[in-house]
């Protein structure tokens, strides 16, 4: 497991930004967490554009956290751009949201997400939900390899 | 657009000049990059007075496909306005970037045009149907959003306290910790709330699609769900098949089961046994239990939401599972009962009528409805 590799978490709300930062601290995932608050942003950093340029495109993260309901730019066009750029469409985007609404749920697999989890209210279970998502995507998932396009 | 142009007609003043020229079935405008309106046809106007919708909200209600439009992507979206009536309106809203010679994105380019016109309103009736499909869309937004947005704090009273609990363990003493827990407690309780209104809110206006059902196949699939701990004796007898929407039918054994199953009589076998029967022009289910039973002068009271004839320290839960039961039934045009004594078992009941009085699959019911 690389440890270096960041996840990008992709939360407008900074309660639930510091919240689910302290679940993989306490879940012991000391992946560096790098949180954008809007999808624009979000896509900055990730196409190395805007505030990011110069950063180094396939240099990326391990896996993206991402809420549905984001200003500027919702969390489905976030992921609607991340599959339609060959540079980085095979990184793993995990849907982390209130909602489970079957209609969210369609769509997010619809664009192809990776997994979408609820997040619980019960602060126990969201320690426990962490570190099972650390554990699968971070030490048992085998990313893509690299490619240059 | 050519670049040229865009510099000639791009004003640096407001208010925006109202252009009274091009097509006039398609209201066109030009936003400029904090979301100003800097052009508009005369269409544009007509819309907004039409709409009752302000510039600000406009440029809110757009601010998503704004947003992707200047990050250079052509952006082909609909968006429903209401009037001032109350009435829906859908609109097809096509957005493009205006680029300067160096081929920067210094204005959005707008147009939109209607594609499903708020109906001509001849008579009341019609005007009451629009507005209630209206503002059925409406509630559902509502649901949408409070599923989203209420679950946050939520979170966060919870993270927050539990952390706080932690942290501060040893400096708090007993009293401190009980009533932290009384507030994480009180919080999930809300949360549980949120989720069962949402569900009953589906149930009334989730789409059914009707079919014949053989319902003893659909009680053993309840109870896979739901009966794995259950130490007591289950039955099920034939029931007769029954034109119904599966998956409400499915969420009303769910809840009748689990009821069953929750408020057993300590210290007795316990044994629930499912029959059924046709008769008349009705199917008649119901579910018997040897459970602690109820008053009766209560029955009525039962079905209604939020409504509990248990303490939550006898048997936990918050008066909303027959509240479903009773909804799904009378979406199907039937009827419910209950019957019991205190500490001698419940029977609940209810009948579908035989004869479909909804439509076929595919059909939206009730059809009042149907503005999905």
């Amino acid at each position: 497991m690389n440890n270096e590799q960041i996840i990008l978490l992709v939360e407008d709300s900074d309660a639930d930004a510091e919240l689910t930062a302290m679940a993989f601290q306490e879940a012991r995932i000391g992946n560096p967490i790098l949180r954008m608050r809007n999808g624009l942003a979000a896509l900055d950093y990730l196409f190395a554009q805007g505030d990011h340029a110069g950063r180094d495109v396939t240099d990326m993260p391990a896996v993206v956290l991402l809420d549905l309901n984001l200003p500027l730019l919702p969390g489905l066009e976030v992921l609607r751009a991340i599959r339609g750029d060959a540079r980085i469409r095979h990184l793993p985007v995990i849907i982390l949201t209130s909602s489970n609404e079957d209609r969210d749920r369609l769509e997010a697999y619809d664009h192809f997400a990776n997994s979408y989890v609820q997040k619980p209210v019960d602060y126990d279970q969201f320690v426990q939900a962490s570190r099972q998502l650390g554990l699968y995507w971070l030490v048992l998932n085998r990313p893509a390899p690299r490619r240059d396009v | 657009m050519n670049a040229d142009n865009a510099n000639a007609v791009l004003p640096s003043t407001r208010p925006p000049i109202v252009v009274a020229e091009g097509a006039q079935d398609v209201a066109t405008a030009t936003f400029g990059r904090e979301g100003e309106l800097l052009l508009a046809n005369h269409a544009w106007q007509v819309l907004m007075q039409r709409s009752g919708v302000g510039p600000a909200s406009m440029s809110n209600l757009l601010s998503p496909h704004l947003a992707r439009a200047w990050a250079g992507e052509e952006v082909n979206t609909r968006l429903q306005l209401t009037d001032r009536q109350g009435v829906g309106c859908d609109y097809q809203i096509a957005i493009e970037g205006l680029q300067d010679r160096e081929g920067r994105v210094i204005a959005l380019l707008l147009n939109c045009r209607v594609v499903r016109d708020m109906p001509r309103l001849d008579n009341r009736e019609q005007l009451l149907q629009a507005r209630l499909e209206t503002v059925t869309r409406e509630l559902d937004d509502l649901c949408y959003s409070i599923s989203h947005d209420l679950r946050a704090p939520l979170r966060a009273i919870d993270g927050f306290s539990g952390m706080l609990e932690r942290r501060a363990a040893e400096r708090l003493d007993d009293e401190d910790k009980r009533l932290l827990g009384v507030v994480r407690d009180s919080g999930r309780t809300v949360c549980r709330l949120i989720d069962k209104l949402l569900l009953l809110s589906r149930i009334t206006n989730q789409p059914m699609a009707p079919a014949t059902t053989d319902m003893t196949s659909l009680v053993r699939d309840a109870w896979l769900d739901v009966g794995g701990e259950f130490g007591g004796e289950f039955e099920v007898d034939a029931l007769p098949s029954v034109w119904c929407d599966r998956p409400l039918l499915k969420q009303l054994w769910l809840q009748l089961l689990t009821n069953a199953i929750k408020y057993q009589q300590p210290g007795r076998n316990a044994h629930i046994t499912i029959r059924g029967r046709r008769e008349a022009s009705e199917c008649l289910y119901e579910v018997y239990d040897n459970g602690v039973g109820f008053d009766p002068r209560y029955a009525a009271k039962l079905f209604k939401v939020f409504q509990r004839l248990h303490g939550p320290d006898e048997f936990p839960g918050d008066g909303i599972g027959l509240a479903i039961v009773a909804r799904i039934v009378s979406r199907h045009g039937g009827r419910v009962w209950a019957q019991g004594e205190r500490g001698q078992g419940a029977t609940f009941g209810f009948a579908l009528p035989q004869e479909a009085l909804f439509p076929a699959p595919g059909e939206v019911y009730p059809p009042a409805l149907s503005g999905h």
